[in-house]
């Protein structure tokens, strides 16, 4: 009578059901597919490659670390940001805001503030990066390849650059304090649990873990291909690292081979060369820099939207950066970078903090409408600026983009010969090696000033003034005056630079850093929370 | 068949008859059931029945808000009964975990909203339905951005992973949809499972307490019916603005700021001649160097004449709804059907802000044979949304922007000598984006330079479209008596497509034009197989269930973004030409279980009921998948003693208690136990970066919790209610642990530790008023809850809170503001130092037994200041009273003690930033040695005076407010029937009318930790007058 019978029906039905329901055994494997595993990741030299591509990637870029914040973040906004509470770069007002904390001495003095947080966070993925690329390899069976050399030679580089950046900034200067027992910061090795850190170690521990890692580092990098680009850290790039730790130490012998090794092959810019804008690290000078692509763009956060003049961001357009008058005033007519900076640009934002912008009559350059305006036109139809950028005098037009008027991303350089030339000089003066610093001095002088002679300055001393002079002028806005404070002992003075202490407030001036350990960055809080060896009363 | 029956059974008589309710009016759809067999039927439309059952049989008639009846067969052939409402509603059903059972014999605890309820509100969500109407439940408001959905916490936090959502099942499977893609009126009740007795059938989701929504269904033998409604509404903002000092003062306050932090020595003087460069702008009709005196008093000559000042006036409108949607129903023997159409259309009170949505849903059960049912649903929701997605810190974001705004800065270019707009060639208002307008003489704005985001918002373009199509899908075989075999298939798929322009004239945007597009596809599987089992042996009822779920969640996005703009007005990837970014990736959960429950009852006096569920989790590493969860409770129905026979006033009292476990895997990652390097390009070179720790060992999170209470109808069921203590103990915490950052990663995932949330919840209803035409409800709920570290291995900060064993994890952890040094006006903070024997913070005290105070609270270091965001009481008072075709009900909640940390405060009491907007308790700040106040001086760039983590800001939490308001008129039927209608109400509704708070401006529901930035779009206020229509 019935179609089917139910009970049979349903019985075969829960057999069916139990069967097919059940899930395959793989049911819960899953994969992402925006990463891959950690075990993947430093099973290989080509992964570990990976690794360090994603490194110099995050040399520049804002912070992809979770927690961190994109903004202050990456040598775009730290070189920038050192050279304004260093004082090279100075803002003509507060503009859009952006870095004026910086600049008043608010946010290294903070424990709290992202500035430090990013700085020490960062610093310490790369060292945690290179650790892990290390213990693999030191730990596995891999062949040794020119490759391999190349990743452990760029590890432990970068292991040791990120040592000095922390040591530098977060512990007393070595050549001012008493560095065997200065605290420093803590050196890790492992990458596992407990992940508990460890105690500061003092500086001088940690000037002798950067001096085995960069030396490991030139050990590997001898023996390894090219550099695929100068995004990676070539041999070069090593020996000029080695050249700033020991410029730091005061190991004048060391920094003077090292720089020189460094720039071999990296000739000085020619005067074209030097004023087209600093953008791009196909410049012959530059060892070590980071490319930027459209799609790695750091948009608001890029150097060149702090640095440049032309870029199209409200950080700039009301605030020209300016260099020291005082400074500028010293470069000689006949040395071409004096066309870096335009000491005669009208002050047209009436919100200038020095008080004289807005229009002929509050500027004393100008006495009338029309040569005011005239000389702004020519300014921005001249370097490709937009009618709401503002002008300012002594403004800085050393970097220009590519692109002047946009906000299309430019290259950031990180390392050039001339900086090494100068280190050189430098340490040869302080091993008090007159002539042969002369000499190098007189080939650096000479590329920038047709009527340069180096043999005026004849003692230490004066050949020491004229490096710091070099060095101000030469490396303007690229992130060295901080820290060259602090190995100088020189306090920071704003008086006769044209900054406004208005705007400048804590930042007008400091005392020199021996006497005043403001200089000396507070470890972020994050830090002290969660690392059992260092409570607040470690902190600098 | 009918003959052939008659011809078997011939001992069989065919009774029949018609059931009416109390008013005479006839009852369709009641259950008409030979009782101990499963032979029954139900009235038709007319309310007539016919049944063939044997002589001498009980006939039970049973109808849901109706007392049960019964009638033994006897001689005659007709019984016509009429069924009395049942003020109790004791034969409720109630919807729980994979089934339903009664009210009176649940052992867990639950709170039901009833279609009823709905009705009475104008709700996008219909999750706002619950607040008030559920103990132990506390709310979050919901953005004040149309289509927003409130959060809500039950039964307080058990979890440290931020996310406290309920899991949502809707008809019987997982819903993952946005709630706002549920009409209202689609649902028939929703309840809320509140302890471990309700949800561990659930396991691992269950850990935030569950909440089960079942939508509507055709009724058997139900002729057709048609349901209309239809609704329109105003809407505005339903929290006050924080106060702001005028123009005058807040030059004079800047005046003291910019004093303050000269260093010359007429700093005085220098103020008076300089504090108009330092602003920029000047809205008086003085010189700019006479605005103030130096003695810091306003020129008494100077009067406002800017227009435009007024931010918020820009930012804002008055919104509207409309609301329409109709449903059809129909049933017959073996079959009914549902169907129903909306359309809402909110625009919001920001400008620009709006939300559309339609919904369809169709719903039919089907019983082919007497062992076989189908049945299901297909439903969708489409909804698009426009608004400023710019939220948090961001400079973009149009609520903070025009917050934080100083008052003497005008929203439109105006001329400074005369105070009147400068109009565009076209006679337009132009908007100041403050970077200076040189050729009218205007300076930049020291704030927000170059930025306009009401300007952005009304340039951008940011749409939302967001699509749910969801299936539901049955089949229950009747295997054998009391044997039944269900399948229940769900999906839901979630297509999302944002597309978002920034202009580029003004903002993140400029110059160049930028466009984003994100578009994902969410697709969420679940399959059940059950089985269950019934069976009466005497007195003893047993209930067995056994499943097995799997389910599986798919997410697929693609994300592109371009800059460089072509043509004006094109919001579409061709229009840009430079690709800045194009992400996509896939992640895939899945969940497998396998549950049993058994519900015993003896002589529905004694319940019991126990479960265990069995989850694996594809979060967790393969060793370690794998847990177990069960529970057990038990009822004891008091009033159904014998001893208890004479106790007339007592309806119902029943004893109740359960335990039972859930668990929890959500770490809001998916792939959380897996060591991961993240994928990050250098100059279109691949590369890759550590980003996630793993932790293999990661597992279950499991909240053990304890439920006791009683039940109560007193006095003729004029009083009823409940009374619970709960208390859920949940270990193995997940935690993502702050690591130190020189490990070079911030944090790791872990099963940290262990805490408690326990509390008292008390609900009364009472029948205050029962006359013929007036009648007086009166309903009243009280929840506390408290909430306790009982083992953390090491201490940890986060945010404002630092969590120790010993301590609720909402307790503030601040630097602890001393007041003010009346000598100068500095800001003191007491200094604590680590005790490093204990690892607490203890007060410093000096050589005179004194606690010593800090002028610079990092060196004071932050300490427990006593203040926790857990409120003290919750809870809602909710009248209704009717009287003939009247109806007013108005709900109010409030919230007692606990804390809030008001960052939206704290901006406005800043140190003296130039051109942010200042409240006017700075008015009171430091300005002369001997002024004694609580606020320091103000000062410019001085980081010390007014840190945001500082006690200062702590503001009682406490609020009342009136939540729901709502009149209607039911048309009585003699009327409405003449026009061929069933039903006419006419209704008033308004939802948010009014907030009391400690301070004007604060949303004291903005979230659990208690920081509310102030900067967020508010919630709305929405007034609303209706139709509701059935025929």
């Amino acid at each position: 009578m019935k179609i089917f019978n139910k009970f049979r029906f349903s019985l075969s039905l829960i057999l069916v059901a139990l069967i097919s329901f059940s899930c395959s055994e793989d049911f819960l494997d899953n994969v992402p597919t925006d990463a891959i595993s950690a075990e993947a990741a430093l099973s290989s030299p080509e992964n570990m490659m990976l690794i360090l591509n994603g490194l110099h990637r995050q040399v520049y870029s804002q912070a992809q670390l979770p927690g961190s914040s994109s903004s202050r973040s990456g040598e775009s906004h730290f070189i920038p940001a050192l050279d304004a509470m260093g004082g090279s770069i100075i803002h003509s007002s507060p503009g859009n805001g952006w870095m004026t904390s910086d600049l008043q001495w608010l946010t290294h003095t903070n424990p709290t503030y992202t500035t430090v947080y990013n700085f020490w966070y960062q610093r310490y993925h790369f060292i945690a990066s290179s650790n892990s690329i290390i213990n693999a390899i030191s730990d596995g069976d891999f062949a040794v390849s020119p490759q391999l050399n190349n990743i452990l030679g760029q590890a432990h580089a970068y292991r040791a650059w990120a040592y000095h950046k922390l040591v530098t900034t977060f512990a007393k200067g070595y050549t001012i304090g008493n560095p065997s027992t200065d605290l420093g910061v803590p050196i890790v090795f492992s990458t596992e649990a407990p992940y508990e850190s460890a105690p500061r170690s003092t500086v001088e521990e940690v000037y002798n873990q950067m001096e085995n890692d960069i030396d490991e580092a030139i050990s590997y990098l001898e023996n390894a291909g090219s550099p695929v680009n100068k995004s990676h850290i070539s041999l070069n790039a090593a020996y000029g690292i080695k050249a700033r730790i020991a410029l730091s130490k005061g190991d004048w012998q060391t920094a003077a081979e090292s720089a020189a090794l460094a720039r071999e092959g990296f000739p000085l810019l020619n005067e074209s060369q030097w004023l087209s804008g600093f953008n791009t690290y196909d410049l012959p000078e530059v060892i070590w820099g980071g490319r930027v692509i459209d799609s790695e763009t750091n948009y608001y956060q890029s150097y060149f939207y702090y640095i440049s003049p032309t870029f199209n961001g409200s950080q700039n357009r009301s605030n020209p950066k300016i260099i020291s008058s005082e400074l500028y005033d010293m470069i000689p007519e006949t040395d071409f970078r004096n066309e870096a900076w335009l000491p005669l640009a009208p002050n047209t934002n009436p919100s200038a903090s020095n008080g004289e912008g807005g229009s002929y009559e509050s500027d004393p350059n100008y006495d009338s409408e029309d040569e005011f305006w005239d000389a702004w036109s020519e300014v921005i139809s001249k370097y490709g600026m937009t009618s709401g950028h503002n002008t300012h005098p002594y403004m800085t037009v050393k970097f220009l983009q590519k692109n002047p008027g946009t906000i299309d991303p430019d290259d950031v350089i990180y390392m050039r010969s001339s900086e090494m030339y100068l280190i050189e000089i430098e340490s040869l003066a302080m091993m008090n090696a007159i002539s042969e610093a002369q000499e190098l001095l007189q080939e650096f002088g000479q590329s920038r000033d047709s009527a340069f002679d180096a043999s005026q300055f004849a003692t230490q001393e004066e050949l020491i003034e004229q490096i710091k002079f070099q060095r101000r002028v030469e490396l303007w806005g690229e992130g060295f005056s901080f820290h060259d404070h602090i190995r100088w002992d020189e306090p920071l003075d704003q008086s006769n630079s044209g900054a406004a202490k208005v705007l400048y407030q804590n930042g007008f001036f400091q005392e020199r850093p021996s006497q005043n350990d403001a200089w000396i960055w507070k470890i972020p809080q994050a830090e002290i929370d969660a690392n059992p060896y260092i409570t607040s009363s470690d902190q600098n | 068949m009918v003959l052939v029956v008659q011809i078997i059974y011939a001992q069989k008589k065919t009774v029949a008859g018609k059931i009416l309710d109390e008013n005479g009016l006839p009852l369709p759809g009641v259950n008409v059931i030979e009782e101990g067999t499963s032979n029954g039927t139900q009235t038709d439309f007319d309310g007539n029945y016919t049944i063939t059952v044997e002589s001498g049989a009980t006939l039970v008639f049973s109808y849901v808000g109706f007392v049960t009846q019964k009638t033994v067969v006897g001689a005659e052939d007709v019984y016509n009964l009429t069924l009395k409402t049942d003020s109790a509603a004791l034969d409720e059903v109630l919807v729980v975990a994979y089934g339903t059972t009664t009210k009176e014999s649940f052992t867990g605890s639950a709170s039901t909203i009833q279609a009823e309820q709905l009705e009475q509100r104008s709700l996008t969500s219909p999750l706002s339905a619950i607040e008030g109407n559920s103990t132990g439940v506390q709310f979050l408001s919901a953005s004040g951005q149309p289509g927003s959905s409130p959060s809500i916490v039950i039964r307080g936090v058990g979890t440290l992973n931020g996310d406290t959502d309920p899991l949502i099942i809707v008809d019987g499977v997982q819903f993952e949809g946005a709630l706002n893609a549920i009409n209202q009126n689609d649902i028939k009740s929703m309840t809320v499972l509140k302890d471990a007795a309700s949800t561990s059938l659930y396991g691992s989701r269950a850990a935030n307490g569950v909440v089960l929504i079942t939508t509507k269904s055709g009724k058997g033998k139900q002729d057709l019916r048609v349901n209309i409604d239809s609704q329109v509404g105003v809407i505005n903002r339903a929290i006050p603005l924080y106060d702001n000092v005028n123009p005058q003062e807040y030059y004079e306050l800047m005046w003291q700021s910019y004093k303050n932090s000269l260093d010359v020595d007429n700093a005085a003087a220098e103020a008076s001649a300089t504090i108009f460069n330092r602003l920029g702008y000047n809205p008086f009709n003085v010189p700019n160097d006479q605005i103030v005196q130096e003695n810091g008093q306003i020129n008494p000559n100077a009067e406002v004449i800017f227009k435009g000042l007024d931010w918020y006036g820009a930012l804002e409108r008055t919104g509207q709804r409309l609301f329409n949607s109709a449903d059809v129903s129909v049933g017959g023997a073996n079959h009914n059907v549902f169907f129903s159409v909306s359309n809402l259309k909110e625009e919001g009170y920001v400008v620009t802000s709006d939300f559309e949505r339609t919904t369809a849903r169709l719903k039919g059960d089907f019983v082919p044979t007497d062992w076989l049912t189908l049945g299901g649903n297909i439903n969708m929701a489409l909804s698009s949304s426009n608004g400023p997605s710019s939220r948090g810190s961001s400079i973009a974001n149009p609520f903070g922007f025009a917050k934080n705004m100083g008052s003497i800065y005008p929203v439109y270019i105006v001329d400074p000598e005369t105070g009147d707009y400068i109009r565009d060639a076209a006679g337009n208002l132009q908007y100041d984006r403050g970077e200076g307008y040189p050729d009218f003489g205007i300076q930049s704005r020291p704030t927000n330079v170059g930025r306009h985001a009401i300007e952005e918002v009304l340039l951008n373009d940011d749409k939302t479209e967001t699509n749910n199509y969801g299936i539901r899908l049955n089949a229950g075989f009747q295997i054998v008596d009391g044997l039944e075999l269900n399948l229940l298939y769900g999906q839901d798929v979630n297509d999302y497509i944002n597309k978002r322009y920034e202009n580029n004239l003004v903002g993140d945007g400029q110059p160049a034009g930028r466009y984003r597009e994100t578009r994902f596809r969410r697709i969420v599987e679940n399959f059940n197989q059950i089985l269950n089992y019934n069976k009466s042996l005497g007195d003893h009822s047993f209930d067995l269930t056994l499943g097995h779920e799997s389910f599986d969640r798919t997410f697929s996005e693609v994300f592109g973004f371009k800059n460089t703009q072509t043509a004006e007005g094109i919001y579409e990837f061709d229009n840009f030409s430079t690709i800045a970014s194009l992400d996509g990736y896939t992640s895939d959960k899945t969940l497998e279980g396998y549950f049993s429950r058994l519900n015993y009852n003896f002589k529905e006096k004694y319940y019991l009921s126990g479960s265990v569920r069995r989850d694996g989790s594809s979060v967790f590493d393969k060793d370690v998948r794998w847990g177990n969860f069960y529970s057990i409770g038990g009822a004891w129905r008091v009033n159904q003693e014998n001893f208890m026979s004479n106790v007339h006033f007592v309806n119902n009292l029943k004893l109740r208690a359960s335990y039972g476990e859930v668990g929890n895997d959500d770490l809001n990652d998916y792939y959380i136990s897996q060591p991961r390097y993240s994928l990050l390009p250098n100059a279109g070179n691949p590369g890759i970066f550590w980003s996630d720790l793993g932790n293999s060992a990661l597992t279950w999170e499991t909240i053990e919790s304890w439920d006791i209470a009683i039940e109560f109808d007193l006095f003729d069921y004029r009083l009823s209610g409940s009374l619970e203590y709960y208390k859920r103990n949940s270990s193995d915490l997940l935690y993502n642990v702050p690591l130190p950052i020189s490990m070079g990663l911030n944090q790791g995932p872990a099963n940290i530790g262990d805490m408690y949330n326990e509390g008292l919840e008390l609900g009364l209803n009472g029948i205050i008023v029962d006359g013929n035409n007036f009648k007086w409800n009166l309903g009243l709920q009280f929840s506390t809850n408290n909430n306790k570290i009982t083992f953390l291995p090491d201490p940890f900060v986060t945010g404002s809170k630092r969590w120790i064993e010993g301590r609720s994890i909402y307790d503030y952890f601040l630097y602890d503001y001393a007041g003010v040094d009346s000598e100068n006006g500095d800001a003191l903070y007491y200094a604590y130092e680590e005790d490093t024997e204990t690892g607490e913070n203890v007060p410093v005290i000096n050589e005179e037994g004194e606690h010593v105070t800090l002028t610079d609270p990092t060196e004071a270091n932050r300490t427990y200041v006593g203040a926790t965001a857990v409120p003290d009481l919750v809870g809602s008072i909710r009248n209704q009273f009717s009287y003939k075709g009247f109806s007013l009900s108005f709900l109010f909640t409030y919230q007692l003690g606990g804390e809030i940390l008001d960052y939206g405060y704290a901006d406005m009491m800043h140190e003296g930033s130039y051109g942010e907007s200042l409240h006017p308790d700075a008015l009171n700040a430091w300005k002369k040695p001997g002024d004694q106040t609580n606020v320091p001086r103000l000062e410019n760039g001085n980081p010390n005076l007014a840190p945001s983590l500082s006690s200062r800001w702590l503001t009682d939490a406490s609020f009342f407010s009136l939540r729901n308001v709502n009149l209607s008129y039911n048309f009585n039927n003699d009327m409405i029937n003449d026009m061929g209608m069933s039903s006419l109400r006419l209704f008033v509704s308004a939802e948010n009318l009014f907030l009391i708070s400690e301070r004007k401006g604060l949303n004291p529901q903005y979230n659990l930790q208690g920081t509310p930035g102030g900067n967020d779009y508010n919630p709305s206020r929405i007034v609303s007058a209706g139709v509701n229509i059935s025929f």
